[in-house]
């Protein structure tokens, strides 16, 4: 009697929360705030509310672990329109860690970098503007290296197969150059992983108002750059102390935000 | 039972120590509200140029008092203080330096309503001293009488549209959203790695099936003689004189593989020479009969087609293979 009860118990535990929206339906509500933030779109003040909570519904259904990039491009979207740019890079680059090889998400990225106000000239213009990357991993998925792994090695085994019926050398070549692309696809994606390791082991922040890099930890430091970070420019994250955060910008100067002006994201 | 507060008590003994202190000096105590330091004949009044205030504005009113004599020393009324101006949000607007000689006082305020509901400035109770007025009435009231207001709903913001790329404005939908894209597993990668030597191990077999000659001809070839006798004969159709190029071929073979004597030329003496190198001799008679077949073809009526002249002799090449 007692085993059933426990599993009962284990069973209702398990169990999802009544009042959880399934993900249909909150997609279904996300898209009809969408479709009314466009239909509103000639009034901003009634449409951004509207995005606001398109954008609301696609986090929720982003936090539950659904990943696709129809979804992140949705989900920034809805940022984007509901007027926040910090959240909406923020939304592209989690969208990225998760397919980065999708490359509508890539060119919306580069758009949303080029709205952030960057100063044109100057040392912050220098530091501040980050560099695109492109490997191997970020033009193919794993399934596309997957099937193209399978094909390059069934080449491989194929030639050798033909130079056992037909003892003619050129298929051992063309088997050779099979497995020689094999491996080369290997080495580039072994080494475009670990470039990706190595560039984006500190935490990525996004800035959400625009904010003097100060040397120090207070506002009684003196700036480190002359001019303020704009909204939506990228930082990396050293370290945290009272309320600031030291970050790392892409050209490499180092210096403190309010923890409050920034925002986090998984990519 | 009466009660004095510290205030009041102060008045009197300074009234007692000083006499000239108070406004009136020998006179009557000054009152503590609605008294603002006027003297003379005082008049005071509104003066609110639009009645008409939309939500979430200023009203501009000017408190305008005349007949003092005193205007220097005039005390603007702090209608915060006063409850009757509760419902509106009051800003002190900066007044114009007073001289002694003005006539008319202005007081500038700013007041927002704080509803819908308010519909006038109230009136305002203004005490001053008048010293030509008999004994305990010198300290008249006069009153700014209230002046009605309407305050109305603010216009509706003029919309203005968003700017933003028309991309933007479309997403993909249905519940293939919510689909991720296809990732392999290691399963996925193990059948892969397993996928190409099974297919080639198919293939092969296959092959075996469909040739079963073909194993030995590729085994053939890997002898040097064969391969290059093979080649021959696969080539002797592009030749002028196919079966000369396909016996010149075989006897090329022949020769670097078995102690052929030079003299050796006719299918007899070959089939001869063979069987003395230990060449079964029905073996070394078919290779005799690729030769005869060579010469029918060569210098009688054409009877036998080139293509099967060269299978015969690449089985003849096999079987010789085999026996070496």
């Amino acid at each position: 009697m007692r085993r059933p009860a426990v599993a009962l118990v284990v069973l209702v535990l398990a169990a999802p929360p009544a009042f959880a929206a399934a993900p249909a339906e909150t997609l279904a509500a996300a898209e009809t705030a969408f479709a009314e933030g466009v239909a509103r779109r000639g009034d901003s003040v009634n449409a951004k509310p509207a995005f606001a909570r398109a954008a609301a519904g696609y986090d929720v259904l982003w936090n539950r672990g659904l990943r696709s990039p129809e979804l992140a491009l949705n989900r920034s979207r809805a940022h984007r329109l509901a007027g926040n740019l910090p959240k909406y890079i923020a939304a592209l680059h989690e969208g990225l860690a998760a397919v980065r090889f999708a490359r509508p998400l890539q060119v919306e990225l580069e758009d949303a970098r080029a709205a952030v106000q960057f100063p044109l000239d100057g040392e912050l213009a220098a530091q501040c503007r980050p560099r695109p990357y492109t490997g191997v991993g970020t033009r193919m998925s794993v399934a596309d290296a997957w099937v193209i792994a399978g094909a390059l090695w069934l080449v491989a085994c194929a030639g050798v197969a033909r130079f056992v019926m037909t003892r003619g050398a050129v298929w051992l070549v063309f088997a050779g150059l099979g497995a020689a692309a094999l491996v080369a696809l290997g080495a580039l994606w072994i080494q475009d992983e670990r470039r990706r390791e190595r560039a984006e082991s500190l935490p990525l922040l996004i800035v959400a108002d625009d904010t003097t890099l100060r040397r120090g930890n207070a506002p009684a430091y003196p700036p480190r750059l002359d001019a303020v970070l704009p909204k939506g420019a990228e930082v990396r994250e050293l370290s945290r102390r009272g309320g600031w955060v030291q970050v790392q910008l892409p050209g490499g100067a180092i210096g403190w935000l309010p923890a409050s002006a920034v925002i986090a994201c998984d990519g | 039972m009466v009660s004095l507060s510290w205030p009041r008590l102060f008045l009197c003994f300074g009234a007692l120590i000083c006499p000239r202190s108070g406004a009136a000096a020998g006179g009557p105590f000054e009152p503590t509200e609605d008294y603002y330091g006027a003297k003379g004949r005082v008049k005071v009044a509104w003066e609110v140029p639009r009645a008409t205030v939309i939500e979430g504005h200023d009203l501009v009113a000017t408190l305008v008092v005349t007949g003092a004599t005193n205007p220097t020393e005039v005390e603007k009324p702090d209608l915060t203080k006063l409850k009757a101006f509760d419902v509106f949000t009051v800003t002190n607007v900066a007044d114009p330096p007073r001289t002694p000689d003005d006539k008319v006082v202005r007081f500038g305020y700013k007041l927002r309503p704080r509803n819908r509901a308010v519909d006038r400035v109230p009136a305002l109770k203004f005490r001053y001293f008048n010293r030509a007025a008999a004994e305990g009435k010198q300290f008249p009231s006069t009153y700014a009488e209230s002046v009605a207001i309407a305050v109305t709903e603010p216009p509706p913001p003029v919309p203005v549209p968003m700017t933003e790329p028309d991309r933007l404005f479309s997403v993909a939908t249905g519940p293939d959203v919510l689909n991720g894209p296809f990732v392999p597993c290691a399963w996925a990668w193990g059948a892969a790695a397993l996928f190409g030597p099974l297919a080639a191990l198919g293939w092969f077999l296959a092959w075996r099936r469909v040739y079963p000659n073909g194993h030995r001809l590729a085994q053939m070839r890997r002898s040097r003689a064969a391969r290059r006798a093979t080649d021959a004969i696969r080539r002797a159709g592009r030749t002028p004189d196919p079966p000369a190029a396909i016996a010149s071929a075989v006897l090329g073979y022949l020769r670097t593989r078995y102690p052929l004597p030079e003299s050796a030329a006719t299918p007899s003496e070959i089939a001869a020479a063979l069987a003395e190198s230990k060449v079964p001799p029905e073996e070394a008679e078919r290779v005799a009969d690729v030769f005869r077949g060579c010469d029918r073809a060569r210098f009688a009526p054409p009877s036998d087609s080139g293509s099967s002249l060269a299978a015969d002799a690449e089985a003849a090449l096999a079987r010789l293979e085999e026996l070496a």
